[in-house]
């Protein structure tokens, strides 16, 4: 060892160990997915292990999966969008009497623009005048639910068109067509985040704001466009949704903004932004999904479903914590609440503003990015 | 792991069967600890102890295990194996809380502090009562914070914002935390890293106090003078390996050198040429300064400050805490508005306080606040050296990953960032590393006038000759502009073309470097 020359510079290679680290928490969700499904089909060996309910789980994760990858933007970047189901629901109503008027193609571009046009809105009160994300997409929320019933007069509006129902409504050959835009979305955004200048500021605005401003990136430009792009797939779930029951409404999104959150959070974003990764939000939405219509088809009542879905949502982000020891002990808790009230890192330089508060008593659980 | 060194083999023999007094237990002991990061071996079988009543320094290159071995003593982190003692039996610590329960106070190497709040109530931080208002300090708080803020030689009220202080006044006001409430153990991980020599000197005779109130401490720093002076004993670690344990007086600067480096530095005829550094376009600039600085003011931080930069000049600024001559950079940089004067580049004046403006003119600041401001933690090494918008390593918005990875491996070999992997986050990187990769992330963006505000500290001292001569070397070739401004009187003497001396906000002083010397910058430099 004593007399190394300095050592070249390499690509490195991440061994399997690292590997599994990086990805530790995929690799949990994936477990986790794997004992619901067995226990659900244990439980219901006729009903949910068959081709028929996998159709099912995927049509309805299509919507989720595209909205979601929308919403992990807008986490990644520092934020979150509470307004994409409202967005989704005024989407619906442009949608469908678009539809009437200008056909099925106009109508889809005339959707994504709407959905865009109101993320950008979004986008531009967050990131140029500075005001919380909360504030203002609680807000759009609450406006969009007016305007939404303004339009359509407060009632559906028809959108009974052949060509829509592909885009939602249908199956592509064996495969439902929500899913199938799902993933083509997702490998899209794969490539948008790892392959474009875009993408990257995406991440590097969410980890330090500042340190981007310093580097002279137009950080108001490119958060507000984040935003937009949350923004218009969210429409895209709108325009999918509405096909699929061919009515425009505007109650259509109702739930898919904390259910897209949600999904993200368990797919190990974290609030408070920088961190997010699509496979992570993949797996997020597949068992959210897996265990809605799980709950469905063994029986379990609405409200025991909305009940497990939000201990779902905890115990998933604490077991991707427990990773790397911090919850040795209960012990390691009585800090944590402490330093909750406290509000200040005494020792450790890990993330302030990260919502995982255990990540600063250990700081090798922190670098999964 | 590592063999002894053959040629100070008997001395390390020597130190560590010293003669035990009876009942001689140190204070804090940590024995076989072994620490992996995915990818990495941070500590390697390392044994360390500190006694009551001295000071052990831990020293060790960029990224050698320093702080990764006080804070497995501080809490922070589990070691993978190995065993704490405190006094003799063994402990578990379950977080930094329970470490500081037990009497282990840290100084952690980035400074950190509540923006928001005040030097005072942040200095108080876990220590206030139930009823304590968040805006203002009792006067009994104010009391025992202000005495220990004077006695650290603090030239900052115990009221002023957090968010408004210059890192090395942050620096000064975390150690004064620790102070207020010191435990048994005071582990101060480079407290003095870009404090000013003098600065320094008032926190080490708090240290020596301390010490003579028999506390236990340890003490990991870059600079060496400071180190040779307080230490008691001295401990080297190498690669994640204890090189050995000396008493102070078998050891000097240049094998406390030898000990810590053991690869073949690069020399500069070997070092690798940054290709993919374009010069800036420093066209001709009509016999005017490449940066003219007119009458800026900020109060209280800045009063009529002006001075000129040419292009292929390095100027220095130098200062001690309180002097402002942060804030001059933050404010050239339009980080900071300021009330009067003119900052102009190439003849063309400059607005105050906007950031994009500054950079579209040339202008790059590489801040001393690292961890908030200079890197993103949670993106790769490459990741942040492609982050600037001029870099070529992006094309119509598609990023040209093969290109990028060339770009970060000739940058991490120019900067001699360790380890040389140019896929780990930026946050895992040792803290002298992090600033290594702040400085090569600057010169990516290829700057006209590139501000450097405490530009390395936390650096090694192999590596900071290393880097500092690189810049130069950049600047002859590419004649862009430097400004630097330090609280590090050396380093200005080693790299600057001019000296201007800050106090108090004002420029008082300028020597060119050929006049200047250590002592005269500093008598310019007292308020
Ligand atoms: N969370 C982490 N994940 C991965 N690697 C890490 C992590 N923390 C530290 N390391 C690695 O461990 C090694 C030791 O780091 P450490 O911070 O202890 O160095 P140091 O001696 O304090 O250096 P410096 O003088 O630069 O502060 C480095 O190679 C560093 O990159
Ligand atoms: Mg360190």
């Amino acid at each position: 060892m004593s007399d190394r020359a300095p050592p070249a510079v390499r690509s490195y290679r991440l061994s399997i160990r690292d590997w599994a680290f990086k990805y530790s928490t995929e690799l949990q969700l994936l477990a986790g997915l794997a004992v619901m499904i067995a226990i659900f089909s244990l439980l219901e060996p006729s009903i949910y292990p068959t081709t028929a309910n996998v159709q099912n789980i995927s049509r309805q994760a299509g919507v989720l999966l595209v909205v979601a990858i929308g919403q992990m933007f807008a986490i990644t970047v520092g934020g979150f969008d509470l307004s994409v189901g409202a967005n989704m629901g005024f989407t619906s109503i442009v949608t469908a009497q678009a539809v009437a008027d200008h056909g099925v193609a106009a109508a889809i571009v005339i959707g994504l623009l709407t959905g865009a046009a109101i993320g950008l809105v979004n986008g531009i009160l967050i990131a140029k005048m500075r005001v919380s994300p909360f504030v203002v997409t609680m807000a759009m929320l609450t406006f969009l639910t007016g305007y939404a019933g303004v339009r359509s007069g407060g009632a559906s509006v028809i959108a009974n068109d052949p060509t829509l129902k592909w885009f939602g409504g249908r199956d592509w050959g064996f495969m439902p067509s929500t899913i199938g835009i799902g993933i083509i979305i997702l490998l899209v955004a794969v490539v948008f985040t790892g392959r474009t200048r875009i993408g990257l500021y995406v991440y590097a605005i969410g980890g330090s704001r500042e340190t981007c401003r310093l580097a002279g990136i137009p950080v108001a430009r490119y958060e507000a466009i984040t935003y937009m792009i949350t923004g218009m797939l969210a429409g895209a779930g709108g325009i999918m949704l509405t096909a699929r029951v061919s009515v425009g409404q505007a109650g259509l999104g109702a739930g898919f903004e904390l259910r897209s959150i949600a999904a993200v959070v368990i797919g190990g974003a974290v609030i408070g932004g920088g961190k997010g990764r699509l496979s992570g939000v993949f797996l997020g939405v597949a068992l959210m999904t897996c265990l809605t219509v799980g709950l469905a088809v063994t029986g379990v009542g609405t409200f025991q479903q909305q009940m497990a879905i939000g201990i779902a949502l905890v115990v998933a982000v604490l077991i991707s914590q427990m990773r790397g020891g911090s919850f040795r002990q209960i012990s390691d808790l009585l800090p944590t609440l402490k330093r909750l009230f406290i509000g200040f890192g005494h020792g450790d330089d890990q993330s302030r503003r990260s919502a995982r508060p255990t990540a600063t008593t250990d700081s090798a659980s922190d670098d999964t990015a | 792991m590592t063999p002894p060194d053959s040629e100070y083999g008997p001395d390390l023999n020597a130190a560590s069967s010293q003669v035990r007094l009876p009942g001689d237990v140190p204070a804090a002991r940590l024995d076989g600890i072994n620490k992996s990061f995915p990818g990495v071996k941070a500590l390697d079988n390392v044994s360390f102890d500190v006694r009551r009543g001295e000071v052990h320094a831990l020293l060790g290159e960029n990224g050698a295990g320093k702080s990764t071995l006080v804070k497995i003593l501080a809490g922070l982190i589990p070691p993978d194996s190995g065993r704490i003692l405190l006094d003799g039996s063994d402990v578990v610590f379950h977080g930094p809380r329970d470490a500081q329960r037990r009497g282990i106070s840290h100084v952690p190497q980035e400074v950190q502090a509540v923006p928001d709040f005040s030097v005072g109530r942040n200095m108080l931080l876990g220590f206030e009562g139930p009823f304590d208002r968040k805006g203002k300090l009792s006067s009994k708080e104010r009391e025992q914070t202000r005495d220990v803020l004077d006695r650290c030689g603090a030239s900052f009220s115990e009221s002023a914002l957090s968010g408004q202080l210059s890192i090395p006044e942050l620096r000064l006001a975390q150690i004064s935390r620790t102070l207020l409430h010191p435990g048994d153990v005071i582990v101060l991980d480079e407290p003095n890293a870009a404090l000013s020599e003098n600065d320094a000197a008032a926190m080490l005779d708090r240290l020596r106090l301390l010490r003579d109130q028999q506390k236990a401490i340890i003490f990991v720093s870059h600079r060496l003078t400071e180190v040779l002076g307080i230490a008691d004993r001295i401990t080297v670690l190498r690669d994640g390996c204890a090189v050995g344990t000396f008493p102070r007086a078998e050891l000097d600067k240049d094998k406390i050198v030898a000990l810590m480096t053991k690869t073949s530095r690069l020399s500069d005829s070997n070092r690798p040429r940054l290709a993919a550094f374009h010069s800036p376009s420093v066209e001709a600039t009509n016999g005017r300064a490449l940066l003219e600085v007119d009458g800026l003011t900020r109060e209280p931080n800045l009063v009529d400050v002006s001075f000129r930069l040419n292009a292929g000049q390095i100027v220095g600024m130098a200062g001690v805490q309180g002097s402002g001559h942060g804030h001059l950079l933050r404010a050239i940089a339009g980080v900071d508005g300021y009330e009067r004067g003119q900052v102009a580049v190439r003849g063309h004046a400059l607005h105050s306080g906007v950031v994009r403006g500054a950079y579209r003119a040339g202008i790059v600041l590489v801040p001393a606040d690292r961890r908030a401001s200079a890197i993103v933690s949670q993106l790769s090494v490459r990741a942040n050296l492609t982050l600037p918008i001029h870099s070529i390593a992006s094309r119509g918005g598609i990023r040209r990953i093969r290109k990028e990875r060339q770009l970060a491996r000739e940058h991490v070999e120019a900067f001699g960032i360790r380890p040389p992997n140019t896929e780990m986050l930026a946050g895992n990187l040792s803290g002298g590393n992090q600033q290594k990769l702040a400085l090569a992330r600057a010169l990516v963006s290829k700057p006209d006038v590139l501000l450097l505000d405490e530009p390395t500290q936390g650096i090694d001292v192999a590596a900071k000759a290393e880097i500092l001569a690189l810049i130069r070397q950049l600047v002859q070739e590419h004649g862009f502009g430097v400004v630097v401004a330090s609280s590090e009187f050396e380093e200005l003497l080693a790299v600057a073309d001019v000296i201007h001396v800050m106090s108090r906000g004002r420029l008082v002083e300028t020597f060119p470097t050929e006049e200047a010397d250590y002592e005269r910058i500093l008598h310019a430099a007292l308020p």
